[in-house]
């Protein structure tokens, strides 16, 4: 698995979320703000470990057709909630401490997400998916 | 800033206002940070929420706050989760036993604070959440006063990834995890003193936290273990380090009908516990009545740590009072060159034996390491450890003494805490 930080700025994620909204997938557009240390990642399947109150890494763009595995590292229960209400995310009665939860993202897009425990949709336990075309 | 809180009657004025209308939240009242004294209905009233005479929740006087603002809330019974994301914002009930946040065992955090910077939260009581009592994370800049937190999912009083922080007249008790935690900080910057923590799985936690961080004047008793700073992958930036443990008393942590995680259960039976801790200083405390140790300094195994453990190193332990530890009342598991010391204690038993002979904080030790050493298998395995409790069902804490003059007080957003005079501080008293 190759992993390397490069901050996605205005360049190819707004062209991106562009063409996501152009094809009817405003869904997942993003809210325009920017994400930093964005940690690319090759591959069928990127990991994401989920710590005591951290997602780490917190940001990752992924190709689409990509399964993310959230794994529980922490101690605590977590969950995951996705930003814009979309059909993915775990509750914390199945994410407990050692639980693994995987969600495969087929669209390009922006996926936003947070632990509702430990954060809110822009603080705290937050986390980011960007999905890219392959 | 250097305000005054209007008294009861100045709320009633601010509430007579609200029901002519005037009640805008918008209206700019809040000086933003400005320091308008009161005692007036003026602009230095209009910098005061009151909970329930203007808002009819915590939330609402909260999400309308401006910086500098007093949320000032009367008792009652405030059945919420708050979530404050505004900087500089005092939030003080007016009595400490009777403005409760309750979350029936359904919401997760009383108070939780998202990386807003100084805010304080005073004289109040948070039950029965599934996760917290008060949490703070991602803040610059927090205080916690006259606060109680009991029968809290995970902990009682909860600062993380936060810095420059005061906890203090505080009680927390009935958590598995700890009553009391500062984790992920380095340097924390903060200070705990004069707080209390009983029938926890761990009275202090303190993983990954360090660097100019104090646990003085306060009392862990009856937890399944009293004060553990530990390291840990689970979250980030381990080692925990530089933590100062001075003149607390620290007794009796045997109590297996806690609630505790799994950690807590492998703690249980020790007064204060270095887990893979560097660096940090325990000095004046009075320690008894513990059936493992009194104060043992060890590793930690972890899959993520270098070699699978994290070892301790450099932790120096003099001048405290141990007693009555049915395994040893000083004890260490290091590596060779581990670097902790233990002088000038009052003990009667160590691990190894003639530990402070061994060890010593000057000059070079002398002795067999391996002669009595500390039973570690008593402390690494959970076989034979009690199983956890409830939450839900540990004891309800008796009324806790009240913020003074909690109607009248100045407020001030939480800023640096004070200076610890450590070279002033004595051995407790024994209760």
């Amino acid at each position: 698995m190759h992993r390397a930080l490069s901050l996605v700025g205005t360049g190819l994620l707004a062209a991106t979320l562009t063409l996501a909204a152009a094809c009817g997938e405003d869904d997942n557009a993003d809210d325009g703000s920017e994400l930093e240390d964005v940690v690319s990642i090759d591959g069928s399947e990127a990991d994401v470990k989920v710590l005591d109150n951290t997602f780490n890494d917190e940001n990752i763009s992924v190709a689409s057709g990509t399964k993310v595995v959230w794994t529980n590292d922490g101690r605590q229960d977590h969950d995951i909630i996705p930003n814009d209400d979309g059909d993915w995310g775990v509750d914390p009665d199945d994410f407990e401490a050692g639980a693994v939860y995987e969600h495969t993202f087929d669209e390009p897009g922006t996926y936003r997400y947070y632990c509702s425990l430990h954060g809110s949709e822009t603080s705290g336990m937050i986390g980011a998916v960007v999905v890219e075309e392959p | 800033m250097n305000r005054v809180v209007a008294t009861v009657l100045a709320v009633g004025l601010v509430v007579s206002a609200a029901a002519c209308g005037d009640d805008d939240d918008e209206s700019g009242g809040g000086s933003e940070g400005g320091g308008s004294s009161g005692g007036a209905l003026d602009t230095g009233q209009e910098d005061i929420r009151a909970v329930p005479e203007e808002y009819d929740t915590i939330q609402e006087a909260v999400d309308a706050a401006e910086e500098g603002d007093l949320v000032l809330v009367s008792p009652g019974v405030y059945k919420e989760a708050v979530t404050v994301e505004t900087d500089d914002i005092v939030i003080r009930g007016l009595d400490r036993n009777d403005v409760i946040l309750d979350g029936e065992f359904e919401k997760d955090n009383g108070i939780r604070v998202l990386e807003a910077d100084g805010v304080a939260v005073e004289n109040m009581t948070a039950r029965n959440y599934t996760t917290n009592g008060f949490f703070w994370t991602g803040a610059e800049g927090y205080r916690g006063s006259y606060l109680t937190a009991h029968n809290n999912g995970d902990y009682g009083v909860y600062a993380f990834d936060s810095t420059v922080g005061l906890f203090e007249h505080s009680y927390g008790s009935g958590s598995p995890d700890a009553g009391f935690y500062i984790g992920q900080c380095y340097p924390c910057d903060a200070v705990m003193r004069d707080v209390v923590a009983e029938n926890n799985g761990l009275g202090y936690s303190g993983t990954n936290a360090g660097g100019n961080l104090y646990i003085v004047d306060s009392v862990f008793r009856q937890n399944r273990a009293g004060i553990v700073p530990n390291s840990g992958s689970y979250e980030l930036y381990p080692p925990e380090r530089e933590t100062t443990i001075v003149g607390n008393l620290v007794y009796s942590n045997n109590n297996y009908e806690t609630a505790a995680i799994d950690s807590a259960r492998l703690a249980g039976g020790n007064g204060i516990l270095v887990a893979g801790g560097n660096d940090n200083v325990i000095e004046r405390n009075l320690v008894f009545d513990h059936d493992i140790a009194g104060i043992a300094v060890v590793l930690i195994d972890d899959a993520e740590a270098p070699g699978g453990y994290y070892w301790p190193s450099g932790n120096v332990v003099r001048g405290n009072v141990v007693e009555d530890s049915r395994l040893a009342d000083l004890g260490v598991v290091q590596e060779a060159d581990g670097g902790n010391c233990f002088a000038d204690n009052e003990f009667a038993t160590t691990a190894p034996t003639n530990l402070e002979t061994l060890l010593p904080c000057e000059g070079t030790g002398s002795g067999n390491p391996d002669e009595g050493a500390l039973d570690i298998g008593r402390l690494a395995t959970m076989d034979g450890k009690p199983e956890s409790g409830v939450y839900q069902d540990m004891p309800i804490p008796d009324d806790q003494e009240n913020m003074p003059d909690a109607d009248s007080a100045d407020w001030e957003p939480a800023g640096a805490p004070p200076e610890v005079d450590v070279d002033a501080i004595e051995v407790p008293d024994k209760p």
